[in-house]
């Protein structure tokens, strides 16, 4: 090859260098334009009265694992927390326990969706924060993110499949409780509220916060329950009454 | 004086047969790992849902720190005028490149879904440092092979542009790393934003350390002379470097532990006698800056070669440390729901995690670094990289 | 090695590339034999017709879903017509009729990874 010819080639090969640069910011634009659409008549939201919620109860985790083929590996590093309990004691003497659930608080302001690189996070119409989780490639940034530990990430395949009507775990991905949107848009509530109204301690309210006759509305306006680590600012839905 | 003129390495000596060999095996178990990972799932690692992140991240950044310091290097004579570095230039931008090549592909092959990797580059989200950070490190690889062609073609004007172009991105690069951790509100020891700049301080240690050892044995073992002077010349940079490290390093953890909320946290690090006080001061704080700072500075150690070698030797295994206890400490530390109340949970709430680098991480990572350098150990051979007569063509 | 012979092998190189999986993939269905057509047990129920046409299903059956996924699961619509699970109410043996497709033409969805089809 004369220079000339190398030269040449070498200069095609960098326009189609550069010219394959500009994909990405092309799509970009379809990017800002394509996540959900915009309602603002529901925002859903829950409230967890932790007088009622009792140590022993555990009915929403096991409706949850059931509901939604959450996985128990048998191994606490692995296993898949959707929702959780926990028991939170305040740092005084003699003071007494207080039982709780911890999940997603599908917050307003959510830092898992801020730092997915994929836009696999993303916030729904009605305020629930969803994971594609066709487009997760499972790099564990919003892990790190979340101030509440609310995602696992799936380390290995389960079998396992109690509830045929919903998906699996993936394997490599990142999950979280989305407040059974699946039930929610047949009208049906999510697992673990209608555990606890049914079986459990009955210490969970679910509905629709924009809604100002509903149910949590008026909770939420008679008892002032708050969110956790509001000094955040992520302006959390899922609101705590008594800690 | 003479030009210089830059020649392939012959590269067929026992020696450098062996060496790709021993490279070529490493990294074969660095792809063995990944695959592994891949098909068996992150459960083979030591990573679990307390930390996420383990040592494949810590290697990553690690290696993207090291290309941002060599660029800076390969930069000194174009951009800075220092042209007595310029017999560097083509070694350290090829560096700069592979080694940022490295870092990408310990990135992609430790997500989960490596098979998704063109989903970031067709929906990325602006917010996102991970995303803005993919544009930016492949933007980066093409703009340093840009500026090591105009090098080739000696087309003296265009280098020193590229250079500048490159040497700003490199800093634009290191610092959208540093802002992965340094911008995450939910984890108290990563909340910073001196974490940016710290990132370029510690680049620019840990690339001036690894150029000094590197181009030392490249030189040595393909025969070639170099000028001693200029090896003692960048010990001296990297003694201003180290400065800057270690002033970062100690504003960073008085103002930190400053704050009563984070004394059980800095405790933690810092006083625990446990592994990761162990690696912040033997590591990073000891290697990664004291030793060698030491050698350094004084006249009977600072002028030779030797030492000098062995300060740089303790930078690179210094930095390494450094990265892993900015990664691995907050994801051990539980994250604070309920400020100032205990909490017990089935997912280890308000309890510290266990994190060790299991042998598939460590494999991983020492797979990825010789894949990077047997890239280099060829392309010394393939490309007119090194120079034959840096004697000759000294200014006198 | 010359500068000739070093094309000569590359060329050589790149031509056993190409044709490894040519002659990998005949001599998988036997040499000059055709593969059987797939025989499809067609799914009962709905009245025996799809959402769709049954030639724009066959060609276009993968990008439906995709899209229809998209705008299910980030647009938040409910799209009841094009949702996954409501293809199972016809489609439920996947053995004697996706498969038989898809194991011909040699593609492996990930979808069911996940998703369950009987």
């Amino acid at each position: 090859m004369t220079d000339m010819d190398r030269r040449g080639f070498v200069k095609a090969g960098l326009a189609v260098l550069a010219g394959s640069a500009l994909g990405p910011g092309v799509t970009l634009f379809q990017a800002f334009a394509e996540d959900g659409r915009e309602s603002s008549k529901t925002r859903w939201g829950m409230v967890i009265d932790t007088n009622k919620c009792s140590e022993k109860c555990t009915e929403c985790v096991s409706a949850c694992r059931t509901e939604n083929n959450v996985p128990l590996f048998g191994e606490p590093k692995y296993d898949g927390h959707w929702i959780r309990k926990a028991a939170v004691t305040p740092d005084v003497e003699g003071a007494k326990s207080m039982s709780l659930p911890l999940l997603c608080n599908h917050c307003e302001h959510p830092p898992c969706q801020h730092v997915c690189p994929t836009a696999a996070t993303f916030t729904r119409h009605d305020g629930i924060v969803m994971i594609d989780k066709h487009r997760c490639i499972g790099c564990r940034y919003c892990m790190i993110a979340c101030p509440y530990k609310a995602r696992t990430f799936v380390f290995k395949s389960t079998e396992e499949w109690p509830n045929k009507d919903v998906p699996k775990r993936s394997k490599g991905v990142v999950e979280k409780c989305h407040f059974c949107a699946h039930r929610l848009d047949k009208g049906q509530i999510p697992a673990c509220v209608e555990a606890c109204t049914k079986s459990g301690d009955g210490a969970m309210i679910f509905g629709n916060l924009k809604d100002p006759q509903s149910d949590i509305s008026k909770y939420i306006r008679e008892n002032a329950p708050r969110g956790l680590r509001e000094d955040f600012g992520l302006k959390p839905k899922v609101l705590y009454k008594g800690v | 004086m003479e030009k210089i003129r830059y020649s392939a390495i012959k590269g067929d000596s026992n020696g450098y047969l062996a060496l790709l060999g021993a490279l070529g095996v490493l990294s074969l178990g660095g792809f063995w790992a990944a695959w592994t990972m891949f098909t068996d799932g992150h459960s083979v690692t030591g990573m679990t849902n307390a930390v996420p992140w383990g040592f494949p991240i810590v290697v990553a950044i690690y290696l993207i720190g090291l290309s941002a310091g060599s660029l800076v290097i390969s930069a000194l004579s174009s951009v800075f005028g220092k042209k007595e570095f310029k017999v560097f230039s083509r070694i350290a931008a090829l560096l700069a490149a592979l080694l940022l090549v490295g870092a990408l592909m310990a990135i992609i092959l430790d997500w989960g879904r490596p098979e998704r990797i063109l989903v970031p580059f067709f929906s990325m989200n602006p917010r996102s440092m991970f995303s803005l950070n993919g544009m930016l490190y492949s933007a980066y690889i093409v703009i340093c092979f840009v500026y090591l062609w105009a090098m080739f073609e000696e087309r003296e004007k265009l280098v020193k542009a590229l250079g500048l172009l490159a040497v700003f991105w490199a800093v634009l690069v290191h610092s959208g790393t540093g802002a992965i951790f340094g911008f995450v509100g939910a984890r108290e020891l990563l909340h910073s934003p001196l974490l940016p700049p710290s990132f370029i301080a510690a680049a620019l240690s840990s690339g001036t350390a690894l150029m000094i050892i590197v181009l030392h044995f490249s030189f040595k073992w393909a025969g070639r002379t170099l000028d001693e002077a200029l090896l003692r010349q960048l010990g001296r940079y990297l003694m201003v470097f180290l400065i800057v490290v270690a002033y970062f390093i100690f504003i960073e953890n008085v103002t930190r532990s400053y704050w009563p909320a984070n004394y059980e946290a800095q405790k933690f690090l810092l006083l625990s006698g446990n592994k990761y006080s162990l690696i912040f001061w033997v590591g990073m704080v000891g290697c990664g800056v004291a030793f060698p700072f030491v050698i350094l500075v004084n006249r009977f150690t600072g002028g030779s070669l030797k030492w000098i070698l062995w300060a740089s030797a303790l930078v690179v295994g210094g930095v390494l440390a450094e990265r892993y206890i900015i990664v691995i400490p907050a994801q051990v530390m539980p994250v604070e729901i309920f400020p100032g109340m205990k909490v017990v949970s089935d997912f280890q709430d308000g309890s510290v995690a266990d994190y060790s680098i299991s042998l598939v991480e460590a494999m991983f990572g020492a797979g990825i670094v010789s894949f990077v350098f047997l890239l280099y150990a060829l392309a010394l051979k393939f490309f007119e990289l090194m120079p034959e007569n840096v004697e000759e063509s000294r200014e006198r | 090695m010359n500068g000739r012979q070093a094309g000569v092998a590359l060329v050589a190189a790149i031509m056993l590339f190409v044709a490894t999986p040519i002659i990998y993939t005949a001599a998988g269905n036997g040499l000059f034999r055709k593969p059987p057509k797939p025989e499809l047990v067609l799914p009962v129920g709905g009245d025996g017709k799809c959402v769709e046409v049954t030639d724009y299903m066959r060609a276009n059956h993968m990008k439906l879903l995709v899209h229809a996924r998209d705008r299910i699961v980030r647009g938040g619509e409910l799209l009841p017509k094009y949702h996954i699970e409501g293809c199972k109410n016809c489609h439920n043996k996947r053995a004697e009729f996706c498969d038989r497709c898809h194991s011909y033409a040699g593609v492996k969805p990930e979808c069911f990874e996940c998703h369950y089809l009987p």
